[in-house]
């Protein structure tokens, strides 16, 4: 431990060239390419680990997904870059379909002006020469501290997000979807959208066998985290069995699958009222409302036990959002002290957004 | 009165397909207009568009209750 490197932010998705980095040959001179040794078993193990994978490659797109699909590793790629844009423009494009932060890519690449042109435009960009591959696994940023379901599964909930952007591409057009619903002509595009999700979020307690995907959550969520702080395994895992402290898991699912354990809240009962201390969700499910049902839930618990509903907040310089989502909640601000402020709730009893199917389990 | 700062948020709705039926009195909220994410992204549209700084105290419901309140509070914090 103390190593700096170990505290740098891993990777989540790592985007490879193709012509002698995954394979061995150039595709385009003919003569067959062929995978390089090992390299299948690097992919499937930091698959594994949660981190994604995507190519920026120029080649003509149809021969190199053909090769990717004959070798049987295509399902890999997320978005694959295929073409002839340069490879800084395609690694921000997979940035920007996947909403990650570039700080959060590296890049492999056998050619040095490739790796530079990348490093040149996107610093936060980690990029490594391709003779390095098979260490990969070995190397702090592609380990991450926990590995759990979430994680395993991660690919699959990626994919099925890309298939969600699909839908609501099409419903902003105004198509009518595939089920051939037929849209409510007074709701905005985005709303019959939800509506045609199927949304199903349940909020149930921390149990203990959620406590790594806690604080992976809590380690992997900056923008959505209300009061920036991040709690180790331990301190979580006593939350769990305080009696002052209600502290609940959220677990979105829809027609497409499972989202996972997406969202955590850890409320504290003191004497006077009951306090939000931290209020996070994954920016998977931004624009999915589920901040605005945890709220909800809150108010309604606090109401029901007579208690007014508190909330902190510290501004981590991008976390923003998270003070308009309590404001638009009906939030005011009480105290401020320094960075923290201090809100409470002054609606009254609020019902979940019509489009979210909320069950609450004890 | 000058309108313009009006018709620019209308058009900012219309760009992300939420400005049917939308007249500058509409109660955004009951009408489904906005929610708190969107309102994220009209709070940035207002400061990237109109050079102003939307500061916390101004980020209320009733300053975004209507397309007329969210230009109000534009006029307000100096954008013109």
């Amino acid at each position: 431990m103390g190593d700096p490197v170990s505290k740098a932010k891993t990777v989540k998705c790592l985007v490879w060239d193709l012509d002698n980095t995954l394979w061995d040959g150039i595709l385009l001179e003919g003569g067959g390419v062929r995978l390089r040794p090992g390299v299948v078993e690097v992919i499937q193990e930091l698959d594994r680990r949660g981190i994604l994978h995507s190519i920026a490659s120029r080649n003509e797109p149809d021969d190199a997904l053909r090769e990717l699909n004959r070798f049987g590793v295509a399902e890999y790629f997320l978005v694959p870059q295929i073409g002839w844009n340069n490879k800084s423009e395609s690694v921000a494009e997979i940035a920007r379909r996947l909403n990650l932060g570039l700080d959060t890519f590296a890049f492999i690449d056998d050619q040095p002006v490739e790796r530079e042109e990348v490093a040149f435009h996107h610093a936060e960009v980690r990029v490594y020469d391709a003779g390095d591959y098979l260490r990969l696994p070995d190397l702090p940023e592609f380990t991450p501290k926990f590995i759990t379901e979430d994680s395993r599964l991660r690919r699959k909930m990626y994919q099925d997000d890309l298939k969600r952007q699909g839908e609501e591409e099409r419903f902003r057009q105004g198509l009518a979807n595939e089920a051939g619903e037929t849209r409510d002509s007074t709701a905005n595009p985005h709303e019959a959208f939800l509506k045609s999700l199927d949304l199903r979020l349940t909020l149930s307690p921390v149990r203990e066998d959620d406590l790594q995907r806690a604080e992976e959550l809590t380690l992997r969520t900056n923008q959505l985290n209300s009061t920036g702080v991040t709690f180790g395994y331990e301190e979580l895992r006593r939350f769990i069995h305080s009696p002052k402290h209600l502290f609940l898991a959220a677990e979105l699912e829809d027609k497409f699958g499972s989202y996972g354990k997406i969202g955590l809240m850890l409320a504290e009962r003191t004497e006077a009222a009951l306090h939000i201390r931290l209020l996070l969700m994954s920016c998977r499910v931004m624009n999915r409302g589920i901040g605005s049902a945890l709220i909800v839930h809150l108010a309604n618990v606090a109401n029901a036990g007579g208690l007014p509903l508190l909330a902190d907040f510290v501004p981590t310089g991008r976390n923003r959002i998270m003070y308009v989502t309590y404001k638009m909640m009906g939030f005011a601000e009480v105290s401020s002290d320094g960075d923290r402020s201090v809100l409470r709730y002054e609606g009254g009893l609020r019902e979940f957004p019509e489009y979210l199917n909320v069950t609450v389990t004890e | 009165m000058n309108e313009q700062i009006e018709a620019r948020i209308i058009e900012f709705f219309r760009s992300k397909g939420r400005a049917q039926g939308l007249e500058y009195d509409t109660d955004l909220f009951k009408g489904g207009f906005v929610d708190s994410l969107f309102a994220f992204e009209v709070v940035v549209f207002l400061e990237e568009t109109f050079g102003v700084k939307i500061e916390n105290r101004q980020i209320t419901l009733e300053n975004f209750r209507c397309v007329r309140a969210i230009a109000d509070t534009v006029r307000r914090a100096g954008g013109v």
